[in-house]
């Protein structure tokens, strides 16, 4: 599986998407777009919120579900929303 | 094996560590009856000749209750989603490796040793110790030390789970919280004796 890269490997600086494509037709689309907040964070942190979005936000069954207790959860949530807020 | 032995809070539910604080807290008063000990402050244990059934289940139950509201204080105050069942896990949970160390004063050997090395320190001859007694002190010492440090170890990532607490001064927090809650509950078990 390929990851979609989020940041500059050689200074850091975080990427932007500069080309889009039809895969049918064959249309390209170039410019400077950013990329959306979600998917500026780790690929752990986008299947944390995925399965927190899947178990309709309730933190006890994504414990369960994870096998770690309630409070790592919260901590995990907790830690990911300080990263969007930066 | 690391979670499991310095931090079970990160992984298990707070029902089945409340469980099994609870049966070791209960377990704990027993051993430390039967091996005459007391854990007369937070992160104090002391042999002693003789103590009645209720003494360690009030020792214990003192020590938890100086804890608990001590370091859910300072954990609402650095979260304020902190929730007070994970203080409480945390407390009961953290001091069992504590109820494994009175078991070195089986039919009370090492109170004997220990009382005994007092007295010839203290007598004005110059002490006649075995060196066989010099071991056992010693090496009781440094199992003691090594318990102690684990029990602070769980104390402290129990506190640190519980309020997702980061940086020094979560940690001068913590220190300040335990010295407070030892310094109540020698105050409290002072009153009581």
């Amino acid at each position: 599986m390929k990851y979609l890269p989020i940041q500059c490997p050689s200074c850091r600086e975080p990427l932007l998407v500069a080309e889009l494509s039809c895969t049918d037709c064959e249309t390209v689309i170039s410019g400077k777009y950013p990329l959306p907040k979600l998917l500026q964070l780790p690929l752990e942190d986008q299947e944390f919120i995925l399965q927190f979005v899947l178990t309709s936000g309730s933190l006890k069954k994504m414990a369960l579900k994870m096998g770690v207790s309630y409070p790592t959860v919260r901590n995990k949530l907790d830690d990911i929303i300080e990263k969007m807020n930066r | 094996m690391n979670t499991f032995l310095l931090n079970p809070f990160k992984k298990y539910q707070e029902s089945t560590l409340l469980v099994i604080g609870t049966i070791a807290t209960v377990l704990g008063s027993m051993v430390v009856y039967f091996f005459n000990a007391r854990f007369d402050r937070v992160i104090d244990m002391h042999l002693v000749v003789q103590i009645s059934l209720w003494q360690p289940f009030a020792d214990n139950a003192i020590n938890i209750l100086c804890l608990v509201p001590i370091l859910f204080l300072i954990s609402k105050y650095l979260n304020r989603k902190t929730r007070i069942i994970d203080i409480l896990t945390t407390v009961i949970v953290a001091r069992m490796p504590y109820y494994i160390l009175p078991l070195f004063n089986a039919n009370g050997y090492l109170y004997r040793t220990t009382q005994d090395l007092a007295k010839r320190a203290t007598s004005a001859k110059l002490p006649d110790i075995s060196a066989i007694t010099v071991v056992v002190v010693l090496v009781f010492a440094l199992i003691s030390i090594i318990f102690l440090t684990w029990y602070i170890i769980l104390l402290f990532n129990g506190f640190k789970v519980s309020s997702n607490a980061k940086g020094a001064k979560s940690i001068f927090l913590f220190i300040v919280g335990i010295l407070v809650a030892e310094f109540v509950s020698k105050f409290i078990i002072f009153k009581l004796s």
